[in-house]
């Protein structure tokens, strides 16, 4: 859906990480190397960017108000 | 007791302190779930026309780590307030904002707080989509909810490496090593006991061959790392823990003490 703002597992803070990841994969760099710059040193934090898909923009095209 | 520093950044930092115990080491790392840190915890929304329940969004708003001067705010539950929640005990604030968007946690508006992190994003709104509410926080620790969480902290033991006579230089432990902890210095194998995270593989393979390599870890020298999710410094998080223990044990002995 969204970025979660922390780490399920360890509670470390990650949603601020998510664009600049992004960005810089969308670019041609590999995830290991962005990931590692950006500090996410544990399997679980890497989980959470590496299985993300952003669906947040279809789910409100769909929102009823 | 002596501290050697190994690692040093701004949110995490290691160190290996020798000469304390298992148990001190340990009261030390659990009392990081005592530490008081900033977070809301009461959200009031006036319109939400978001993807998200409101409900979601609450959740995703307490999570955010929030900076405060801990010196001037006091706990909700011993403030004079009697837990109403006072400009001594509570922060409040708002946002308001109209899509097309990503709301950001920079459009939290209020006094006597800060956002670590200004580019965490809280919800999307899409055309004519609206978000209005009020907030509340408040300080706690992390045994009340894991969003006062301030950091982590882990340790290990150090361990101590012994060579024995027995080994004939064959090499196959250096090959084995997943840290490249071990080296051949001048004809002698080296351990550098920094590295090594006691994993034994080292010593497995040495068994099939000469039983050369005993590695066990100590129970007196330990290494710390402190990780800090942003409210405090690593620092500030290992003093912390240490006083809160100490205020503990004193609270103990003061009632021990009533007791006779």
């Amino acid at each position: 859906m969204i970025i979660p703002i922390r780490c399920f597992s360890c509670g470390k803070p990650i949603a601020h990480l998510w664009k600049k990841f992004k960005d810089r994969v969308e670019k041609g760099e590999d995830p290991k190397k962005v990931m590692d710059e950006l500090g996410l040193d544990r399997y679980c934090c890497r989980a959470i960017f590496l299985g993300h898909v952003d669906l947040i923009e279809t789910t409100s095209k769909f929102k009823k108000f | 007791m002596k501290i050697e520093k190994l690692s040093k950044t701004e949110e995490k930092s290691s160190f290996i302190i020798y000469g304390i115990t298992n148990s001190i080491a340990n009261s030390i790392r659990r009392n990081l779930f005592e530490i008081q840190t900033l977070a809301i915890d009461s959200v009031e929304f006036y319109k939400n026309d978001s993807a998200l329940y409101d409900e979601f969004i609450a959740q995703r708003l307490g999570l955010i780590p929030l900076k405060a001067d801990l010196k001037t705010l006091s706990k909700k539950e011993d403030c004079s307030c009697n837990g109403k929640g006072c400009l001594k005990c509570a922060v409040s604030l708002k946002l308001k904002a109209k899509g097309p968007c990503i709301v950001y946690a920079s459009e939290l508006k209020g006094k006597g707080f800060e956002i670590i992190h200004p580019e965490m994003p809280i919800v999307l709104l899409s055309q004519d989509q609206e978000l209005e509410f009020v907030a509340e926080a408040k300080l706690g620790n992390s045994k009340e909810h894991a969003k006062f969480n301030p950091g982590l902290i882990w340790f290990n033991s150090y361990p101590k490496a012994e060579i024995s006579k027995d080994c004939n230089n064959c090499g196959e432990c250096i090959k084995i090593c997943p840290r490249k902890a071990i080296s051949n210095q001048g004809n002698k194998i080296v351990i550098d006991e920094k590295k090594c995270d006691l994993c034994g593989a080292c010593i497995e393979t040495c068994n099939k061959l000469k039983e050369a390599i005993k590695i066990t870890p100590s129970t007196e020298d330990f290494v710390f790392f402190v990780e800090s999710f942003g409210q405090l410094s690593p620092e500030e998080i290992f003093i912390l823990s240490i006083k809160i223990l100490d205020e503990h044990l004193d609270e103990l002995s003061k009632e021990l003490k009533k007791q006779k």
